[in-house]
């Protein structure tokens, strides 16, 4: 039984030495000539602003919670939308009280004011 | 073809009938974040009443499913269990979910930390839990867990303003993520192992083997130190004192109870029905994690110098004599044993979280042991209610505690594992030592112009918990047959397929 997943276990030490070894390769033959340049964080060819370690708007971290939630929802509703016909009105019944108890999660952060950008 | 959906099976009536329970609680959650919209803060007791409604409408429905699941079956494929063992559990979980909203407003209240949301999570853990003691697959029991854990991650923290809640929460959230990670490995393991996810099934694949495949046992040690974690047994129960006197009291009073019952209900169904016929492979583990537990939490439990933490180390060393029960596997005596048990605990452990939780005066919680000196000059109904359900704790007759302690200490002697009921029995003897320093300090008469703590007017509701509770504690003791007669009932029809009663 545990034997099955020998070739898991070979493809992992296949990957880790691959990737060892393609570091270290280039560690030891590679040329390293570094200027302040070379020596930058990479941002896209632009030079950076300042560091990376900034504080952030908690709206940030609230708005992409509700996106997260919401993009769930429509992760369900593309299998249920393959087979509504087949589940009739039970699953359009089901799928309606799920729509439903996330429109009043969306009432509740509204009325909270958790949409609001400015605190 | 994508699937062949014209064999799609729809629950029918009959288990959505069996989920009745939580369906009323999941739809008092919806109500209750609707009316916290539009209710004044003022009036947010109100609150707390529809509260309480859901819970007895969910009560009526836990007692009906009593009779109605005579006969026990699983629904929704074998993913939960309707039997009685599963209601038994929700009746404990809905009666301490009820007496908690019943102390919460006026304490609430006076910590102001009155906001709708605290009874619209209480239930929401309460559905959890309800879904965990009836959980018959692995992913329902996660799910039941994750449920009740997140609810009371953010419990732990209501009391926002405060560091040592903030510290509460932060911890049991760390912590807890680790141990629910530790739970899913286990269970993915026994899933590799067996190939199935529903209880019955993993039972029957099992039948055939000696369950001595190392990817089993393996997953059936990680699985037991999740549950460990979430029973607060030793030595997985370093966040307990700290959430335990960090979270506000009334959420204490809760999770104490309730959260401890629920997942011994599920560690019972997966440990001693499901994993049945491989029982000598685990019960060594249990019954030395039972040891450590008592011993742990007794010992620490007589250097406390806070109420909270130490009843929250005698909580743990609660856990170690439940888990006795566990240890005695295949033995039906020791489910009845840790059912009664549970039922003893709930009674008396919220009894006395109750007291704490009425008596807080404005601001600071009352947690220090010199708040409660000279209580009974004071409050001497409150104080003698304390006083019992410190003798409860402590097995004295007549109280729940010493027929709970009985009947598990005569379930390790039947099943010939002595030594546990000796280690029990001799740190029972221990823990007299600091439920009685407590008992006497409320006792102690205030010296002339002495300062005491500023003990806040027990309200009605309050009264009535605590009357409640010490009825409870009392029925729990000199009734005995009432609940042993329940809990043998649970036992015979446990899913999947018990062993019977001789």
């Amino acid at each position: 039984m545990l034997s099955d997943y020998a070739p898991i276990l070979v493809f992992l030490g296949i990957c880790v030495a691959f990737g060892v070894g393609v570091q270290a390769l280039s560690a030891a033959v590679g040329p390293r000539k570094p200027t302040p340049e070379k020596e930058l964080p990479y941002e896209s060819g632009i030079v950076p602003l300042e560091s990376a370690r900034r504080r952030f708007s908690v709206s940030f971290y609230v708005t992409a919670m509700l996106f997260i939630i919401f993009d769930v929802e429509s992760i369900f509703l593309f299998p249920w939308a393959t087979i509504v016909r087949d589940l009739k009105i039970f699953g359009l019944v089901e799928m309606g009280i799920f729509i439903a108890t996330l429109f009043i999660a969306l009432i509740y952060v509204w009325a909270k004011g958790a949409l609001r950008w400015e605190f | 073809m994508l699937l062949a959906t014209q064999n799609l099976q729809f629950p029918p009536t009959r288990d959505l009938i069996g989920l009745l329970p939580e369906l009323i609680l999941s739809g008092a959650f919806v109500i209750l974040l609707m009316l916290d919209l539009v209710t004044p803060p003022s009036r947010r007791s109100l609150l707390a009443a529809v509260s309480l409604v859901a819970l007895a409408a969910a009560m009526g429905a836990v007692v009906w499913g009593w009779f109605d699941a005579d006969h026990a079956r699983t629904i929704y494929a074998g993913s939960f269990a309707y039997d009685r063992f599963g209601r038994f559990v929700d009746g404990i979980v809905i009666a301490s979910a009820a007496l908690t909203v019943a102390i919460s407003p006026d304490y609430l209240n006076r910590r102001g930390l009155h906001f709708g949301e605290y009874y619209a999570l209480i239930l929401a853990a309460t559905v959890g839990m309800m879904l965990l003691a009836g959980a018959a697959s692995l992913i329902v029991i996660f799910l039941g867990i994750e449920l009740l854990s997140i609810s009371l991650y953010i419990l732990s923290g209501f009391a926002h303003t405060e560091t040592r809640s903030q510290e509460a929460a932060l911890k049991y959230l760390l912590l807890g993520g680790f141990a629910s990670g530790i739970l899913l490995y286990g269970m993915a393991l026994i899933y590799g192992a067996t190939g199935h996810t529903q209880l019955t099934l993993i039972k029957q694949s099992l039948a055939g083997s000696s369950g001595t495949d190392p990817l089993f046992l393996v997953g059936v040690g990680l699985l037991f130190v999740g549950f460990a974690f979430k029973v607060s047994a030793a030595p997985f129960h370093w966040w307990t004192p700290d959430v335990y006197q960090g979270a506000p009291t009334s959420v204490t009073t809760f999770m104490s109870v309730a959260t401890k019952v629920a997942a011994f209900a599920s560690l019972i169904r997966v440990f001693t029905y499901t994993f049945a016929d491989s029982t000598d492979k685990w019960t060594g583990i249990v019954a030395f994690v039972a040891i450590i537990s008592m011993v742990v939490g007794n010992v620490a439990a007589l250097t406390q110098t806070s109420l909270k933490r130490m009843l929250a180390y005698s909580g743990i060393a609660q856990a170690g004599y439940i888990l006795i029960g566990v240890a005695v596997s295949p033995d039906p005596l020791g489910t009845v044993g840790s059912l009664y048990y549970l039922a003893a605990y709930a009674a008396t452990n919220l009894g006395a979280f109750a007291v704490i939780t009425v008596l807080a005066g404005r601001g600071e919680d009352l947690d220090s042991y010199d708040g409660i000196r000279g209580l009974a000059y004071r409050r001497p109904y409150t104080a003698a209610a304390m006083a019992f359900f410190l003798f409860s704790l402590g097995g004295f007759p007549p109280t729940a505690g010493f027929f709970a302690k009985f009947l598990v200490f005569s379930a390790a002697i039947h099943a010939h594992a002595v030594y546990l009921a000796l280690w029990g029995i001799g740190t029972s003897v221990i823990s007299i030592f600091y439920y009685l320093r407590v008992g006497l300090l409320m006792y102690t008469r205030p010296k002339e112009g002495e300062e005491t703590y500023p003990w806040a007017r027990t309200s009605l509701a309050g009264g009535g918990v605590l009357a409640a509770s010490a009825a409870g504690t009392l029925v729990l003791g000199i009734l005995v047959f009432l609940i042993y007669t329940a809990a043998v009932s649970a036992q015979h029809g446990v899913l999947p397929v018990p062993q019977q009663l001789a």
